[in-house]
């Protein structure tokens, strides 16, 4: 928080930062960090357009080649003639001002200080198990400050720590990149066509995962946050892989733990196996006596096997229902009702399943 | 050993869209992952934070495409525009208005969650203009779950069909794909077919499968979209199959490789002859024939060579390419990366 408070403290001493030392000529500052202004400009120019302003004010980014000014709109006001880019200053960006008036040429630069803060860590791996089923589709990876996007594929890699491999391609690598719109947490999806099987990817090359073998995930410490600081440190993560999961969610096998009459106790949901980290909590619900979806707080736990839900208030005696979205996937993207993989060889009702599965219970 | 793959869609209607009717205004745009112009000249803005798609009037509507264009340094100038250096900008998508030949480019300024959608255009004369947004003719379409701060969806592909948008997009949580379909103009009441896309393999197995990129082409008498999945192969699916209900088979009709990933592609015409050029993250720019898409059964053997299906070629000296489009009837235009950072220019069609 100090650092933070001394970046801010530094960017306000620049909101008034005078660029320019030669008396005679036009002075050139930066005001709240936002716009940028040449003082003391000649009487000519009130009878200039706004290009001819723009010839004569033009800032630029110090690290560009080319010398396209930025864009921006340009104000004439007490022989002050002023700068407001379209787009904000960034911070830690190098920007050039150049003034001109005939052949008198003054010129600037001036950088935003950048706040300061503790750099960026990896809070979270989902699946947070250390045992991976070799059809494993999904990663979820959390960090604790909102990251950089764009060049996520760079910085991860999975390597075969049986036989001392890195892991070719083994990501779905999307140029939209699949981030939370906060940027904390990045998705990670292994190549769906080297986990299909009878397709070609998987065919010629074999699965990403293999049973019976070890893999670790790592996350370079280069890995930018949104400010542009790496993270902390690297973050890895092995897991030892198992067969194949191959069978459709049933919740008619989970248990549930009901809570006592009047309390504030959690319900707990035990799974027959870890389910997705985040469609767990947001797929999975309970209504109440009067069919009303319960507010309250979900955690998981038992490395995504237990869903814990603890109401607002207190239960109430009478039949309550779990609702289960069918579309809640496990990490293999298992569905309710479906796998990842339907057998065509055998039937199933995929377009007239309904949406939900409800399991319901009694609080006495 | 008979080899088939056969792609099998069901459509199921999604309860869907928000939709707003034309109006003068400036469209809150948060980001921009794709593009794409219907033959009107109306812009498509796919705004993947905001799951939103704008349709936008561009007031753009006479020219012809000039065929000499070049700009070197791309992210360099635009970022000089926007005030950042090159490298935070990132170039999301490249279109041309078929109407004036005008080309559009998507970039986002930054990399943080805030960072701003910029729309650029090139002009006639070859220079880099901001495609203001205040005060434009628009309307937009909200789809689902718009306000979820951890779940979003990727809008990965769109494109315009017989009076339809067809938005592809692969969400950061379920894998369960979804490929909406849009009639446009957007309507108050609009309602959007969403398709769930399957993948069949060897008639055995069958999976969910987003669509990566994909185009529109007429093939015999009726619009398909031509599609590449995330998992593997080029297919095919008529457009009037995705309707509410249906259960659709589309076609695998090439198996282009793999280690490589379709980026962008898009249909022209070359000595009477229709062609797919796609560009690829590791095999190049392919000219792809389109005389076998209308075969029934798709690839029916299993391929011995490391690619099978509709007979392509990789145009040489194409390197680098990360998108393309029909600029006009004998051009390209091509976003290329070099070692000297990104060249945007105008191609001959091979």
């Amino acid at each position: 928080m100090g650092s933070l408070l001394f970046g801010c403290l530094l960017m306000f001493l620049a909101l008034l930062l005078c660029l320019s030392a030669d008396p005679q000529s036009p002075k050139i500052r930066v005001v709240d960090g936002k716009k940028v202004e040449a003082t003391g400009v000649p009487e000519s120019f009130k009878h200039k357009t706004e290009a001819e302003w723009a010839e004569s004010l033009r800032v630029m980014v110090a690290s560009n080649s080319t010398n396209t000014a930025l864009l921006g709109t340009y104000t004439l006001s007490d022989g002050t003639l002023s700068f407001q880019p379209k787009y904000p200053f960034v911070p830690g960006v190098g920007y050039q001002i150049l003034f001109k008036d005939g052949t008198e040429e003054t010129n600037a630069e001036f950088r935003l200080p950048k706040p300061q803060h503790e750099p960026a860590k990896v809070t979270n791996l989902f699946p947070s198990s250390d045992q991976l089923a070799e059809n494993t589709l999904r990663f979820y990876i959390h960090f604790s400050r909102p990251m950089a996007r764009g060049e996520i594929y760079k910085h991860i890699k999975l390597t075969n720590d049986t036989d001392k491999k890195t892991v070719e391609l083994p990501f779905l690598e999307l140029e939209e990149e699949l981030w939370s719109n906060d940027q904390t947490r990045v998705t990670l999806l292994i190549d769906p066509g080297r986990i299909k099987r009878e397709v070609k990817p998987r065919v010629d090359l074999g699965p990403v995962l293999e049973a019976g073998k070890t893999f670790t995930l790592h996350v370079s410490k280069k890995w930018k946050d949104a400010e542009g600081t790496p993270l902390a440190k690297d973050y890895q993560k092995t897991y030892s892989v198992s067969k194949p999961i191959r069978e459709p969610i049933d919740p008619d096998l989970w248990k549930l733990q009901i809570p006592s009459k009047g309390s504030r106790e959690s319900i707990k949901v035990t799974f027959t196996r870890s389910l997705d980290s985040a469609l767990a909590q947001r797929l999975i619900w309970v209504n109440d006596t009067d069919g009303q979806k319960l507010e309250g707080t979900i955690a998981l736990d038992k490395n995504e096997r237990i869903w814990l839900f603890t109401p607002k208030k207190e239960w109430k005696v009478g039949r309550h229902q779990l609702f289960i979205a069918n579309h809640l996937e496990d990490p293999s993207g298992n569905r309710v009702g479906e796998p990842f993989e339907v057998d065509l060889l055998k039937p199933v009702g995929v377009a007239a399943r309904e949406d939900t599965t409800k399991l319901a219970f009694v609080i006495k | 050993m008979r080899y088939l793959i056969a792609l099998t869609l069901s459509a199921i209607v999604a309860s869907f869209a928000v939709a707003a009717p034309a109006k003068k205004g400036t469209p809150e745009i948060k980001s921009i992952t794709a593009l794409a112009f219907n033959a009107d000249g109306v812009l498509f803005v796919g705004d993947s934070v905001a799951a939103k798609v704008y349709a936008i009037e561009t007031g753009d509507a006479k020219g012809a495409a000039k065929v000499d264009l070049k700009v070197e340094k791309l992210t360099d100038q635009i970022g000089s525009m926007i005030g950042v250096p090159a490298d935070q900008v990132s170039i999301a998508d490249v279109k041309v208005n078929p109407v004036s030949g005008t080309v559009y480019i998507a970039a986002r300024r930054g990399a943080s969650p805030t960072a701003e959608a910029v729309l650029i255009k090139l002009t006639s004369e070859g220079k880099l203009q901001e495609f203001g947004l205040k005060d434009v003719m628009y309307s937009m379409v909200e789809l689902p779950n718009a306000n979820n701060q951890k779940r979003a969806e990727a809008i990965t592909s769109l494109g315009f069909s017989n009076g339809k948008l067809i938005v592809a997009g692969l969400a950061n949580e379920e894998f369960a794909s979804t490929l909406r379909v849009i009639p446009f103009p957007f309507e108050s009441d609009g309602k959007a077919t969403g398709v769930k896309i399957f993948h069949g393999a060897h008639g055995k197995f069958e999976t969910q499968a987003p669509v990566r990129t994909f185009t529109t082409y007429k093939i015999g008498d009726a619009e398909h979209v031509v599609a590449a999945y995330t998992c593997t192969p080029l297919v095919k699916f008529p457009v009037g199959d995705l309707q509410p209900g249906n259960k659709v088979t589309g076609t695998t009709i090439a198996e282009l490789g793999n280690r490589n990933r379709p980026l962008d592609m898009f249909v022209y015409k070359k000595d009477g002859k229709d062609f797919v050029l796609m560009a690829n993250s590791a095999r190049g720019v392919m000219k792809i024939s389109t005389d076998n898409f209308e075969i029934k059964d798709g690839i029916v053997e299993k391929p011995k060579s490391a690619t099978a299906g509709s007979k392509y070629e990789t145009i040489e000296g194409w390197t680098g390419v990360e998108q393309l489009d029909k600029l006009s009837d004998s051009h390209a235009i091509v976003l290329m990366k070099t070692d000297a950072g990104y060249t945007l220019k105008s191609v001959e069609l091979p």
